[in-house]
C-alpha cells in the first residue's frame, strides 16, 4: 500500500514538472531557431558559408548537456550543503533547496528530453536533409577519375607509345599504370605466382578493364624501370588467358608469358594417393620438430673464439630490427595483426631475445618451434576432442568438415612465409647498418 | 566543484563551443553569488549589483585568459624540452604534463587568483594546441588518452545527474539531508 502512494505521489510530480519541462523544451527550441535564423544572413557570408538546411540542423541538433547539468548540481550541493547548517531556519532551508532541486529538475529534464528526442530523429533528420549524401562535386571528381581512365584505355588501344606521353599528363590514368606496374612487381615473387588475375580484377575497381596492351605495356614499363642484375620475369601464367586482346593483329610485342618451368614445379603431377601420404608424412614431421626448448637456451653452443660483447650486441639489434620487420609485415596488409601466428612469432622474439642477452646465438627459427608448440599442442588437442565430441553427438551422417591436418599445415606454412620474409628484410636492413658503421 | 572539474576535462577535450561553455560558467559564477546571498546566511554569497557584475564578469574572463595563456606557455617549454622521439616515456611524460597543467591552470586561477578557471584552461588549452601540436612526440597517445578521459568523465557526470535527478523528481522531502547522493560533492569544502 505504502508503494503504491509512493509510486502514484512519484508520477504525480513527474506529471506536474512535465508540462513545464514541455513548455521549456518547446521555447528552447524556438529560440535557438530564433537565434540561429537571426544570424543567418551573418553566417551564411563568412566562413564556408552555412546553407538553410545546415542552419536548420545547426538549430535543432543543439544537444544540452553536460555543461549544464554540471553547472546545475553543484549549485544544488552547494545550496544542499550551506543550508544543512544548524542555525538556518527550516523555511529558508526548504524554500532554497526546493528551487534549486526545481532548478536541477528542469536543466536534467531538458537534457534528457534532448538527448531521447532530437538525438535519436536527428539521424533522419540529416538524410532528409540531404546532408549526408555526397556533393556534386564530390561525385564529379570520382567521375572525373573513371573517365580519364576510360581515356587512357581507349589511347592505349591504338597505341601505347602516344599513351605513354599522355599518361604522364593525366594524373589519374598515371595512378593505374602505377598500381599495374607494382602488381606486375608482385608478381615475379614465387608467392605470388598462384594469385588469381580475376579475383584481383573484383577487388580493384579500375582492374576491371585492363586490356592485354595495356598490361603489357605495364610489364615492360617494370622491365625498363628495375636495374638489369635485379630483374626477375614476373609470372604471368595466372594473367594472360584472362585478358582480352582488343585487335589481334596489332599484338607485335614479343614478351614471353613467365617462367613455365616454375609454373611445373609449383604444381606437380602427383597421383592422389601420393599426394595424401606426403601430406600426412608432413604434418608428422611438423609435429615431430615442434619444440624443444634445449635448442633455443644450448649453453654448450657457445663459441669463445668471437669477441662477446659485440656480437652479443649486434644479435640484440638484429632481434629489434626483426621486431620492426615483423610490424611492416602486419603495416602492410601481409600478416594479420591478431591471431596465432603473430603470438608465436612475438613470442618467438621474446625468448630469442632472452637468450642473446644471455650470449647464447640467435635461434629464432628453435625459439618459434617453442613458441607455437606451447600453444598448438594444446589447442589441437583441445580441437580433436571436441571433434569427438561432435563425432559421438550425431555419429550416423556426421561429415568431417573442418581439417586438423590441413589447419596445422596452413599454420606452418604462413609461419614460414611470414619468417622468411621479415628475416629478408631484417637482413638487408642489418647489413645495410653494419656498411654504414664500417665505412 | 568535482562537477566543475568534469567541466574542465570536457572543455579542454572537445574543443567546439569553447567560448560558449566558458561564458556560461563566468555567468553562472556572478548570478549565482546573488542567488546565494538572497539565503541571508553569513559568510555566503554577495550582493552583486550592476557595476560589481560587470568588473566581475571583465577580472573572471581576462584574468582567466592571462592565466591560461602563462600555463599554456610553460605547458610549451615543458613540452619543447621532453623531445626524445623514440623513448616511450618521455611521451607518457608529455601526456602526464597536459593533465597537470590543466589541473594546474584550474587550481590557479579559480582558487587562488579568484578568476574563472575554465577560461584559464581553455586559453591553456588554445595556446598549446595552436603552437605545440608539432611539440607532441606521439600525437596520436595523447589523443587517445583525452578521448577516453571524456568519455568517462562523460558518463560518470550524466550517471550522477542522473542519480540526482530521479532523486528529485522522486518527490523525498528536501529538507532531510540525502547523505549518499551529496557525498561525491562533498569537495565543495575545499572551494571556501
Amino acid at each position: 500500500m505504502r508503494t503504491f502512494r509512493l509510486l502514484s505521489l512519484t508520477f504525480a510530480l513527474v506529471f506536474c514538472l512535465q508540462g513545464y519541462l514541455l513548455l521549456l523544451y518547446v521555447l528552447i527550441t524556438a529560440i535557438r531557431f530564433f537565434l540561429v535564423f537571426a544570424f543567418f544572413p551573418c553566417t551564411s557570408r563568412i566562413g564556408i558559408g552555412q546553407n538553410w538546411r545546415e542552419a536548420v540542423f545547426f538549430s535543432y541538433g543543439g544537444l544540452r548537456g553536460a555543461v549544464g547539468i554540471a553547472l546545475a548540481l553543484s549549485l544544488h550541493s552547494e545550496v544542499m550543503h550551506v543550508t544543512s547548517a544548524d542555525d538556518v531556519s527550516q523555511e529558508t532551508r526548504v524554500e532554497y533547496r526546493e528551487y534549486t532541486a526545481k532548478l536541477f529538475g528542469m536543466v536534467g529534464g531538458i537534457a534528457l528530453l534532448t538527448l531521447v528526442i532530437n538525438g535519436s530523429t536527428s539521424g533522419p533528420l540529416l538524410r532528409k536533409l540531404g546532408l549526408v549524401t555526397p556533393t556534386e562535386t564530390r561525385k564529379m571528381v570520382v567521375q572525373n577519375y573513371y573517365q580519364h581512365s576510360e581515356l587512357s584505355r581507349n589511347i592505349l588501344s591504338v597505341s601505347f607509345d602516344i599513351c605513354q606521353n599522355l599518361n604522364s599528363l593525366l594524373a589519374t590514368s598515371a595512378v593505374v599504370q602505377f598500381t599495374l606496374k607494382e602488381y606486375v612487381g608482385l608478381l615475379t615473387e614465387p608467392r605470388f605466382h598462384d594469385v588469381d588475375w580475376t579475383v584481383v580484377k573484383e577487388h580493384i575497381p579500375f582492374f576491371r578493364d585492363i586490356s592485354y596492351e595495356k598490361f603489357i605495356a605495364a610489364v615492360k614499363k617494370h622491365r625498363e624501370s628495375t636495374p638489369e642484375l635485379l630483374y626477375i620475369k614476373p609470372n604471368l601464367i595466372n594473367v594472360i588467358p584472362y585478358l582480352y586482346i582488343t585487335n589481334l593483329g596489332e599484338t607485335g610485342v614479343d614478351i614471353d608469358i613467365g617462367n613455365d618451368d616454375g609454373v611445373t614445379s609449383v604444381r606437380p603431377h602427383k597421383r592422389r594417393a601420393q599426394l595424401l601420404k606426403s601430406r600426412r608424412q608432413s604434418v608428422r614431421d611438423i609435429r615431430q620438430t615442434r619444440g624443444d626448448r634445449q635448442s633455443v637456451f644450448d649453453i654448450c653452443s657457445l663459441i669463445e673464439t668471437v669477441p662477446q660483447k659485440v656480437v652479443q650486441e649486434e644479435r640484440l639489434v638484429f632481434i629489434k630490427i626483426l621486431r620492426s620487420s615483423y610490424f611492416r609485415l602486419i603495416e602492410h596488409g601481409e600478416l594479420e595483426s591478431r591471431g596465432f601466428i603473430v603470438h608465436t612469432l612475438k613470442k618467438s622474439l621474446e625468448f630469442a631475445e632472452d637468450a642473446a642477452s644471455h650470449g647464447l646465438p640467435l635461434s629464432d627459427w628453435n625459439a618459434l618451434d617453442v613458441a607455437s608448440d606451447s600453444l598448438a599442442r594444446p589447442a589441437e588437442g583441445l580441437m580433436r576432442r571436441l571433434l569427438g565430441m561432435k563425432r559421438r553427438i550425431r555419429h550416423k551422417n556426421y561429415r568431417d568438415t573442418f581439417d586438423v591436418d590441413f589447419f596445422v599445415i596452413q599454420l606452418r606454412v604462413r609461419q614460414c612465409l611470414a619468417f622468411i620474409h621479415a628475416h629478408e628484410h631484417a637482413r638487408k636492413l642489418f647489413r645495410k647498418e653494419v656498411r654504414a658503421l664500417l665505412a | 566543484m568535482i562537477s566543475l572539474i568534469f567541466v574542465i576535462c570536457q572543455i579542454h577535450v572537445s574543443g567546439e563551443s569553447l567560448m560558449n561553455d566558458g561564458s556560461a560558467v563566468v555567468f553562472y559564477n556572478i548570478f549565482s553569488l546573488r542567488f546565494l546571498s538572497e539565503m541571508d546566511i553569513k559568510g555566503v554569497g554577495k550582493d552583486v549589483d550592476w557595476a560589481e557584475g560587470f568588473r566581475m564578469f571583465f577580472r573572471l574572463s581576462l584574468g582567466g585568459a592571462c592565466i591560461g595563456v602563462a600555463f599554456g606557455v610553460g605547458l610549451l617549454i615543458v613540452l619543447y624540452n621532453l623531445d626524445r622521439r623514440l623513448s616511450g616515456e618521455d611521451s607518457v611524460v608529455q601526456v602526464v604534463a597536459t593533465i597537470s597543467s590543466a589541473y594546474l591552470a584550474f587550481f590557479t586561477s579559480e582558487i587562488l587568483a579568484h578568476c574563472s578557471g575554465i577560461i584559464a584552461v581553455v586559453f591553456c588549452g588554445v595556446t598549446v594546441k595552436t603552437l605545440g601540436e608539432a611539440l607532441y612526440n606521439d600525437i596520436h597517445l595523447s589523443h587517445s588518452f583525452w578521448e577516453i578521459t571524456e568519455y568517462l568523465l562523460n558518463t560518470l557526470l550524466f550517471a550522477l545527474g542522473g542519480a540526482v535527478w530521479g532523486d528529485i523528481i522522486s518527490g523525498r522531502p528536501l529538507d532531510e539531508y540525502s547523505e549518499v547522493i551529496i557525498y561525491p560533492f562533498q569537495g565543495a569544502d575545499w572551494v571556501s
